[in-house]
């Protein structure tokens, strides 16, 4: 696969002419409601000294006018401030989905990226890893690729409960002596797996499930009780690679298919992945060879959210830092699928 | 008279609590093993067909598969794995071989059963290091000793090269 040289070469050659073509675009649209932003302040200024001109001899009247038009001109100051730097961000977001989505076409040909798209929740239960009858499913950035006829995909996915809370206000009428309580029930959410689902296809034939938790001491998810929400099966196996062991519980029902699937050589493959992509992960192993691999705290949308400085220029040290994780993603397939 | 009897049927109850942990290790390397077998099974039904293929394209390596047939034949099946990779390694010198599908489908059976051979293998070590720290233990080791509970060795790959005679 290309790596982070080829795509900074292919940058200084062809690709940074095209990027700031489409940044210059971009750029246009928010230059263009800035100086509508300005105008609208110069004439709420102007008419803010007209209207002190015509009414300036009645001063108790003056002084009424200039207090709300200096609160109106401060408020759409404010508005416009807060409007500017959305369009910024969403600027800096539209660009990165640009980068994104360039990156992914030099390095393969065959890609499928739909921002608002999710992967169905049908497919996405098949995995049998988190339990979809009590935990809420919404996903985004789908992401579909083909690599020397390996097909992919991954997307951003949020699973999340949600627990009824009562916010009391409570008032005390002096004059009934009467204490009034009042009870808003809201459901709050808590999100109990928010990151990046990643499938693919290993070559060798699983006959059973295999899972692979990570092991969870001093981690904050002992405080979510995730467990609670993982519906895998099995009993616990231990094997020989000690490093292996330290991050993952392994669980099958079948513990000779589970060595089968686990040799030596995926375990130090998965402590390799580890390396590179250091957040944890959950895998799947399915009967079919199918893999999904849940990688917590990492989503698309966190790294299209990146402010990417586009108003001074996108460096090559973003752009190369931004390929990097685009290429660990694609090269877990590469690293994984034992040949 | 009533303590002694106590103590008696206590001391009773430990030993057979012991003796079922144990027996329960010890089947569990009797149940990996017998897996391991029906593993060899498979290889040795597969190889007969595997050299018949590389026969009919192979001419001058007939020392290979004489030795092959050899050892599969007095069960050797620890030694059978290197010369199974030898084998297979000089088939890569053969493209019509490597282009036989049949071949190609045999190739592929025998990684499979190999790797299960081997996870095989590593399943029965487990099991075996397992027990045999079980058995080792205070005070586990006087009930092991009592009940004629002994270590099993571990499965171990002999890298040197043994001097096979057989009919050339």
């Amino acid at each position: 696969m290309k790596n982070k040289k080829d795509f900074l070469l292919y940058y200084q050659k062809e690709y940074k002419m095209i990027l700031d073509r489409k940044v210059d675009e971009l750029k246009k649209e928010y230059y263009k409601k800035l100086k509508v932003i300005i105008l609208e302040q110069v004439m709420y200024f102007i008419v803010f000294v007209l209207l002190i001109i015509l009414f300036g001899d009645n001063s108790i009247l003056t002084l009424l006018l200039i207090f709300l038009l200096m609160i109106l001109f401060g408020f759409t100051l404010f508005i416009n401030y807060k409007l500017l730097d959305n369009q910024k961000k969403d600027i800096s977001y539209q660009i990165n989905i640009v980068i994104y989505q360039d990156i992914l076409s030099f390095l393969t040909n065959d890609y499928l990226y739909e921002e608002n798209t999710q992967l169905a929740i049908e497919d996405f239960n098949k995995m049998g890893l988190f339990n979809l009858d009590i935990l809420n499913y919404e996903g985004c950035n789908f992401t579909g690729v083909n690599i020397d006829n390996k097909r992919f995909l991954y997307c951003d996915v949020l699973l999340y409960t949600t627990r009824e809370k009562i916010l009391q206000d409570k008032y005390y009428d002096e004059s009934d002596d009467i204490l009034y309580i009042t009870n808003y029930h809201y459901d709050e959410e808590i999100p109990i797996f928010k990151g990046l689902y990643y499938e693919m296809n290993i070559s060798k034939k699983n006959k059973d499930y295999v899972y692979l938790i990570p092991n969870n001491f001093n981690d904050k998810f002992i405080n979510k009780n995730i467990y609670h929400y993982i519906s895998f099966k099995g009993n616990k196996i231990e094997l020989e690679n000690i490093a292996f062991n330290e991050k993952y519980q392994v669980y099958s029902f079948n513990e000779l298919k589970s060595r089968y699937l686990l040799s030596l050589t995926l375990m130090e493959k998965i402590n390799e992945l580890d390396k590179l992509v250091s957040n944890k992960k959950y895998y799947v192993f399915k009967k079919d060879g199918r893999v999904g691999i849940f990688i917590n705290d990492f989503t698309i949308d966190n790294l299209l959210k990146k402010e990417n400085n586009w108003q001074k220029g996108i460096s090559e040290k973003y752009l190369g830092d931004f390929f990097n994780k685009i290429s660990y993603l694609l090269r877990i397939n590469e690293i994984l699928d034992e040949k | 008279m009533k303590y002694i009897l106590l103590f008696i049927i206590i001391i009773l109850i430990i030993i057979s609590i012991y003796y079922n942990i144990m027996l329960k290790k010890e089947n569990k390397i009797k149940n990996a093993l017998a897996t391991l077998d029906v593993l060899y099974k498979k290889r040795y039904d597969l190889i007969p067909s595997l050299i018949n293929v590389i026969k009919g394209y192979t001419e001058y390596e007939n020392d290979i598969l004489k030795k092959i047939m050899y050892l599969r034949n007095n069960n050797r099946n620890d030694e059978l794995n290197n010369n199974m990779n030898e084998l297979l390694i000089l088939s890569e010198d053969y493209p019509n071989l490597k282009a036989n599908e049949n071949f190609l489908s045999l190739q592929d059976k025998l990684k499979i059963i190999e790797d299960e051979i081997s996870a095989g293998r590593r399943n029965y070590n487990a099991h075996v290091v397992n027990y045999n720290i079980f058995i080792s233990m205070i005070p586990n080791i006087l009930f092991a000793k009592l009940l004629h509970f002994k270590k099993y060795d571990l499965f171990k790959v002999d890298n040197d090269k043994k001097e096979i005679s057989y009919e050339k």
